[in-house]
């Protein structure tokens, strides 16, 4: 039986529909009972950026599920080194996200027998 | 005949001719059946297609038709008395219909499911295996 789950975003908004898909699939856990901790990194930091939209590239909106995944008092963490290293500073960053550092991560990680990357 | 020593539940994310995924988990799925187990394969996003029927047909020099094993293995492991198989094959509602699959469109036994569904298979399991590129 697996009560939590972590759930890894490394992919962006656009490109592919795999971070749209991890928020899908977090939420569906998350009515089944399973805690879902969702760490974007990596690439899956352009979820974050403040009024990013992706239905100006023909991509769907993640606005529903963030919406959703906010009103579950889920908090989506970010890792803030990542953030940084695209020229992202906290101020560039939506406030559904809680940024992290690389050593939380591996707290997340640590704390985590299942563990999936979108 | 009594199944499920334990459950194990696969999520296939790719198009069975995209990657080895979909060949990955049937034969896990093989095995685990074999050892008395019962297992859930769910296709969400381009995995939806494991359970299309037209693609039981598919020709191609490199790629065994996955699609129709997954239905044979489904048939040929389901116990008379309940008409149910070890092995199901559950797919996305929203992915199918994103892809224009609706329930006849799909392989004997298959079904379609939800994310919630899965969620609750995620729950219920003893182990669950990420096939996520």
């Amino acid at each position: 039986m697996a009560d939590k789950i972590c759930i890894l975003v490394r992919k962006p908004p656009v490109g592919s529909k795999d971070s749209f898909e991890a928020f899908r699939v977090s939420l569906g856990l998350y009515v089944a009972d399973v805690a879902a901790t969702i760490v974007l990194l990596g690439d899956g930091v352009f979820n974050a950026v403040r009024g990013v939209d992706p239905e100006r590239v023909g991509r769907p909106s993640m606005q529903l599920f963030i919406d959703e995944v906010v009103d579950c008092e889920i908090t989506p963490k970010l890792v803030r080194e990542d953030a940084q290293e695209r020229g992202l500073s906290d101020a560039d960053l939506a406030d559904f996200v809680e940024p992290i550092s690389r050593s939380d991560l591996g707290k997340i990680l640590r704390a985590h027998e299942l563990i999936v990357g979108f | 005949m009594k199944f499920a020593l334990g459950k194990l539940t696969i999520l296939v994310f790719t198009a069975p001719e995209h990657t080895e995924h979909g060949r990955f988990a049937l034969e896990v799925a093989k095995a685990a059946v074999g050892k008395g187990h019962e297992v859930t394969i769910f296709g969400l996003a381009d995995g939806v297609f494991h359970a299309a029927s037209f693609l039981e047909d598919v020709k191609h020099a490199d790629i065994k038709p996955l699609t129709r094993e997954l239905a044979e293995f489904m048939e040929k492991t389901r116990d008379p008395a309940t008409g149910e198989s070890p092995l199901k094959l559950g797919v996305c509602s929203r992915s199918s219909e994103e892809r224009n699959l609706d329930q006849e469109d799909l392989i004997p036994g298959a079904v379609i499911s939800s994310t919630s569904k899965f969620g609750a298979l995620v729950y219920d399991s003893d182990r669950t295996l990420f096939l996520i590129p």
